[in-house]
């Protein structure tokens, strides 16, 4: 009996492969090479810090705590408040600084990229932090310095006051400056006929009939899409 | 064989010619076919490695190069470290590829190029594992040894660097291929296919939208993947051209995500987290994104798309005479295979479609040909590539016009080098 339903199991299940081919999960496992791991024996790897705050972990810190931390941790390479910009070498034009200043910008012909214009969501910060920084020693903060460090480049930026105190509940709900400021890619965004004779050649009259912008067939599956946040 | 005609239609024009022109005594092809003119040659001496016993058999055991061949090497720019920034030695985050110095669709591992955010990783690979978790049935973890027994594929794909041949508002004469193009190679890598490892693990493709694929280097770098990709040909390498993927490359395990910019081949791969939200890492959103002159960016631009280049002649090259040279380049599209190159050497006027040097494959370099006679006369040679899904590589004014100049990466644009009278090459921008 069970030779026989086990025969005719695996009928079935050929079958189903020949027609549909196997779901994914149907496969899990095929090759028995994994070793199952429970979440609890991962969390040390398990670092991604989500923008509506999924994974933020128990903690806090404000920007007193952090101030005190960013001096001695910090400012060696990133300047005095987060505005020396990171001093890797002369030839990097335009190195960002992590504190926007007075007149920072993106819309310039020096556009000046930092957490205060530039960055989309608050947690990024934490995740950043927690997983590179600082540079030499990357993963020795303990989670109430990331949230500490997190909290005084906020507050530096003007995106929230010196006494709040960050932690997972709020951080989420911070608005970043700059949230809206991303599009997907829409490329192609330049379109050519390959032209053999006589081309006309770029800055000539007739070269514009060989620019066309014609973004309808861009690659949404490549899109990063937003999760709705209430900030 | 349409590719062919240009190259025998030139055979032919140079045959004729010989019969007509010359007897008019045309410089252009004086010295050049001509065997009754050519300069005689010296008398051949027997050279001394053809009169003893070379050196032992096998001295290095992992081969090098002829010493003649020292100075192909990556290309690295030290800033001496002035004042006020950090030391050299963590100043370093990238090493250009030669392209000028070497050929053909596959970059020894040696001189493949390297951008690295906080430096090389040195790894155990008995140490090393990779866990893959999240929206899946189970969460498992991988050896290397294990991985290895998996059924694998090799393929060969280029890895070009979103920010290779930066946009620029000037493109001074001196800039060398190297400088321009050095951030980009291509390799034959083995291993296995990505989506078989995540249907390992039972990977849930109803929820299933993203895959946050990281590495284990001290940046712990991590970008989002669309699943799209992920289940498409996106692999998981652990050889590259024929043995152990190079640590500064990824060693012992790089994602493979073929035809997309260099940062999100995630190399030392440790962590594949299946998800249903994009993770907007800091390199997807203060990195790796496009600013236009509006202050708006553009987010998980991937594709690199088609592009070609004359790798010679180019800057810091001299014809030394006229006659008969092969321009040569290399083509690329992340969307596909490169359909065809044409090559223009009157400055972008007329084009003739180029020869390949090999079949070129999807996601690849391939190496183009041009025979070309140099009339000794100032030229300005260009190359443009089209690729399967019929896009055309665009001149630099197309992208600047569409994007401005703000967003320095993803530069596609046709590549102009100008010959002068002396032979002399340089940079151009048409
Ligand atoms: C030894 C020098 C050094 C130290 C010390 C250092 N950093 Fe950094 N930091 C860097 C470098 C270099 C980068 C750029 C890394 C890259 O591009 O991959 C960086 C990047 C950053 C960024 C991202 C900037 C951007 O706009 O993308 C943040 C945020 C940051 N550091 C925070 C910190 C914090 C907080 C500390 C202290 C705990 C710290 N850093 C200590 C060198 C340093």
């Amino acid at each position: 009996m069970y030779v026989y339903s086990a025969l005719l199991k695996s009928i079935l299940a050929s079958l189903f492969l020949l027609s549909a081919g196997l779901y994914a999960e149907e496969r899990a496992g095929q090759y028995q090479l994994a070793e199952k791991i429970s979440s609890e024996a991962l969390q040390s790897w398990n670092i991604s810090i989500f923008p509506d705050g999924k994974n933020l972990p128990e903690g806090k810190g404000d920007h007193a705590e952090g101030k005190v931390l960013y001096d001695n941790l910090c400012m060696s390479c990133h300047g005095e408040n987060g505005k020396g910009g990171i001093k890797l070498d002369p030839y990097r034009g335009n190195v960002e600084t992590l504190v926007k200043s007075k007149n920072d910008t993106l819309v310039s012909d020096e556009p000046q990229k930092n957490i205060g214009t530039y960055w989309q969501y608050a947690p990024l910060i934490f995740d950043y932090i927690r997983r590179t920084m600082p540079y030499q020693a990357p993963k020795s903060l303990s989670n109430d310095e990331v949230y500490a460090l997190t909290a005084y480049l906020l507050a530096e930026n003007g995106i929230i006051s010196k006494d709040t105190l960050v932690d997972k509940n709020n951080l989420a709900k911070i608005k970043m400056p700059n949230v809206d400021g991303f599009i997907c890619d829409n490329r192609i965004d330049t379109k050519s006929a390959p032209c053999m004779k006589n081309c006309p050649l770029p800055g000539e009259k007739e070269f514009n009939q060989w620019i066309k912008i014609d973004n309808k067939d861009y690659l949404k599956s490549d899109c990063l899409v937003m999760p709705e946040i209430k900030f | 064989m349409k590719k062919e005609k240009n190259l025998i239609s030139l055979e032919r024009r140079l045959f004729f010619e010989k019969g007509t022109k010359l007897a008019a005594g045309s410089f252009l092809f004086s010295g050049l076919f001509t065997s009754l003119n050519a300069k005689e040659s010296v008398a051949l001496k027997v050279p001394a490695w053809s009169k003893s016993l070379g050196t032992v058999t096998a001295a290095n055991l992992y081969g090098l190069p002829s010493p003649f061949e020292k100075d192909v090497l990556k290309e690295i720019r030290l800033s001496g470290a002035p004042k006020g920034y950090v030391s050299n030695s963590i100043a370093l985050t990238s090493a250009n590829s030669p392209i000028s110095k070497i050929r053909g669709s596959i970059t020894p591992n040696g001189l493949f190029f390297e951008r690295n955010h906080s430096g090389v990783p040195v790894i155990d690979p008995k140490e090393h594992r990779l866990l893959i978790h999240g929206l899946v049935k189970d969460n498992i973890v991988l050896s290397m040894e294990k991985i290895k027994r998996f059924p694998s594929i090799e393929k060969s794909y280029f890895v070009e660097c979103s920010g290779n041949t930066g946009i620029s508002k000037n493109s001074p004469p001196d800039k060398t291929l190297d400088d321009m193009y050095g951030l980009m190679s291509s390799a034959s890598w083995i291993g296995v296919k990505l989506s078989v490892l995540l249907e390992e693990a039972g990977i849930d493709l109803d929820k299933a939208k993203y895959i946050i694929a990281e590495g284990a280097d001290g940046a712990t770098m991590a970008r989002t993947l669309p699943i799209s990709r992920a289940m498409d040909d996106c692999m998981v390498a652990y050889m590259q051209n024929g043995e152990a993927i190079r640590p500064e490359q990824g060693y012992p395990l790089k994602l493979i995500v073929p035809g997309c910019e260099g940062n999100i081949h995630i190399k030392w791969l440790r962590r594949l987290e299946v998800t249903d939200t994009p993770l907007f890492a800091r390199d997807e959103v203060s990195k790796y994104t496009d600013l236009f002159a509006d202050g708006k960016a553009r987010q998980s631009t991937l594709v690199m798309d088609v592009k070609s280049v004359i790798t010679f002649p180019t800057t810091g090259d001299r014809l030394p005479e006229a006659g008969f040279y092969e321009i040569r380049g290399l083509a690329w599209s992340g969307r596909g295979k490169v359909k065809k190159v044409d090559v223009s050497v009157d400055g972008g006027r007329n084009w003739e479609t180029a020869k390949f040097s090999t079949d070129p494959l999807s996601k690849a370099f391939v190496e183009f040909i041009y025979p070309w006679i140099w009339d000794g006369k100032p030229a300005v040679i260009l190359s443009r590539a089209v690729d399967e899904s019929k896009k055309v590589q665009p001149y630099f004014k197309q992208i600047s016009d569409a994007r401005g100049f703000n967003s320095e990466s993803h530069n596609n644009a046709i590549q102009s080098w100008s010959v002068n009278a002396k032979g002399e090459v340089h940079n151009v921008r048409i």
